[in-house]
């Protein structure tokens, strides 16, 4: 009788999940709504600085810059950049970490390097950057992949390191070779690792590359950002600004869902 | 006569580990030395001479000017972001239906790239240490916040439940059950937090700004005064390091307890 209670809150907890997970998300609805007819109502009152625009403005600047080739040019230049130098980061980081992670003496020996690297703003080496590489996209995807590549480095070295003592033991003793024991052991455990490195890592480099736009300008949402607000069309920066938003959430779901998908089998995604 | 032998193997040992963890970056810098000793790229000058241009730019009343105002900022900005994240985070958190409401617009703020939000801070406020230090708050407080609901929401309501059954007064079930179990989710948020202002800071201050550090490290470059840049970018990296040493290290005393029992969990999520 307990266990048959057990299976079926079990069971029933599941459902729920599952329903609550597609379930239309009402609060959020109704507080979305709330706040823009607060907004839309100050506005029209005409209690907000020029500087917030109606969300008829924001509608009317939204559907103009979409209809627009300058809006989707920016749009694919920061993609581009963005992705680009996460590949790079990812080309070079995760065989760097997981050549670091395999031995303790080359994981204890850069540990120190890679942890005072990490914490340097990417940024700061922006003027750097700029002096040596010029303007332009270029500079740009180098910027984003120094700033990717440590998370990534540093994930895929910790993922080799924590690998399972006794697992790996246990393999040794039945005489499972390097390789097979590389195959099966050390990536699959430490692929989870590596992937929490590159959801961190893009959305890192996302933050880099508009950063780098705003301030160097040669292209790009940053760099259109800047324009607009120069110009004072602040509908048009106010869009600009929440696809920026859209881009950086849509990126980190989809790795997310990407992750569960191939990491099905992990305990941490069961 | 025991101890003392003990002593000494863990002098050797502390030695033999500072070695091997210390003979990289000293390689590196010793390489990085020799290489650039001789190098005539303007980009690239000698190691031993930007040393001698950091200690001459920062031993001189440029650190007054240019680094504590940085500070000041980043500090302020943190404590502000920390304080509102907090305390809304612990509200949001334990009351479910406002939690729902809230999140997809927490979730969407958290992964808007912080910087775009700087031309919007230099419109709405204007130029100056109150919208760095608006800017600063406002992109490390999406961290703090979502940690603390996650942390609060996620208190075992066993526990709870046992507290209530015994009549713990409110305030102190919400001292020690709610904000300590909810304690490592925080700190984490705070971690990433402290990260996210540091960038924050710096792209503010190269946008718009007439002081602080990120505003030296570009004049000097837009001035062609690449030893001082090296310098600021150098000093930039070390304030890096040792903000993250320090949270590391809070976060290692505060989590003692938390850190004993989760030692598999190193997954950090860190920017």
């Amino acid at each position: 009788m307990p266990a048959r209670a057990l299976r079926k809150s079990g069971r029933s907890m599941r459902v729920r999940n599952i329903t609550s997970m597609h379930r239309l998300n009402i609060p959020a609805l109704v507080l979305g709504l709330v706040v823009i007819i607060a907004y839309e109502s100050l506005t029209e009152a005409g209690l907000l600085a020029r500087q917030l625009p109606s969300v008829a403005n924001l509608w009317t600047a939204g559907v103009t810059a979409v209809g627009g080739s300058i809006f989707w040019a920016a749009v694919i230049h920061t993609v581009v950049a963005w992705i680009i130098g996460i590949a790079i980061a990812s080309g070079v980081g995760i065989p760097v970490g997981l050549l670091l992670g395999s031995s303790r003496f080359a994981f204890k020996s850069s540990r120190v390097l890679v942890e005072f690297l990490r914490p340097i703003p990417p940024v700061a080496i922006l003027p750097l950057a700029i002096i040596t590489l010029g303007i332009g996209m270029k500079m740009e995807l180098w910027l984003v992949a120094f700033a990717a590549i440590w998370p990534i480095v540093l994930q895929a070295m910790y993922g080799v390191h924590d690998v399972d003592r006794i697992a790996n033991d246990t393999m040794r003793v039945y005489g499972v070779d390097g390789r097979k024991r590389y195959r099966y052991l050390v990536l699959p455990s430490a692929l989870p690792y590596i992937a929490t490195g590159i959801r961190v890592a893009s959305a890192l480099g996302l933050v880099v590359a508009i950063s780098t736009e705003l301030i160097a300008g040669g292209g790009g949402m940053g760099f259109l950002i800047d324009r607009a607000e120069y110009a004072g069309h602040y509908a048009l920066m106010y869009v600009i600004i929440g696809t920026a938003g859209v881009i950086g959430i849509v990126s980190t779901m989809t790795l997310k869902s990407i992750e569960r998908r191939l990491l099905r089998w992990h305990q941490s995604y069961r | 006569m025991a101890s003392v032998v003990s002593l000494k193997e863990h002098i050797v040992q502390k030695a033999r580990g500072f070695l091997i963890a210390g003979w990289f970056p000293i390689a590196v810098g010793v390489v990085w030395w020799l290489w650039s000793e001789s190098s005539k790229s303007p980009f690239f000058p000698p190691l031993r001479s930007i040393l001698d241009t950091f200690g001459r730019t920062w031993g001189s009343r440029l650190f007054l000017l240019e680094v504590v105002p940085s500070i000041e900022r980043l500090l302020g900005g943190l404590a502000i972001a920390i304080m509102i994240g907090v305390m809304s985070g612990v509200v949001i958190g334990s009351v479910g239906i406002v939690n729902r409401a809230v999140l997809p617009f927490v979730d969407f703020l958290r992964a808007l790239p912080q910087t775009a939000l700087i031309p919007l801070g230099i419109v709405l406020v204007g130029i100056g240490t109150k919208m760095q230090i608006g800017m600063i708050s406002f992109g490390a407080l999406w961290p703090v916040l979502l940690g603390t609901i996650d942390g609060v929401a996620g208190v075992d309501s066993l526990v709870k439940d046992v507290a209530a059954m015994y009549h713990i007064r409110k305030w102190q079930r919400f001292q020690s059950i709610t904000i300590r179990s909810a304690s490592p989710q925080i700190i984490a948020g705070i971690r990433v937090a402290v990260a996210l202002g540091l960038i924050m800071m710096v792209v503010s201050e190269m946008v718009a700004s007439t002081n602080g550090l990120g505003y030296f490290i570009l004049n000097a470059q837009q001035t062609f005064n690449i030893k001082q840049m090296w310098a600021g970018i150098l000093l930039l990296g070390i304030l890096g390091y040792v903000l993250n040493m320090i949270i590391v290290k809070w976060e290692k005393h505060v989590l003692k307890w938390h850190l004993l029992s989760h030692k598999n969990e190193v997954l950090n999520e860190s920017i």
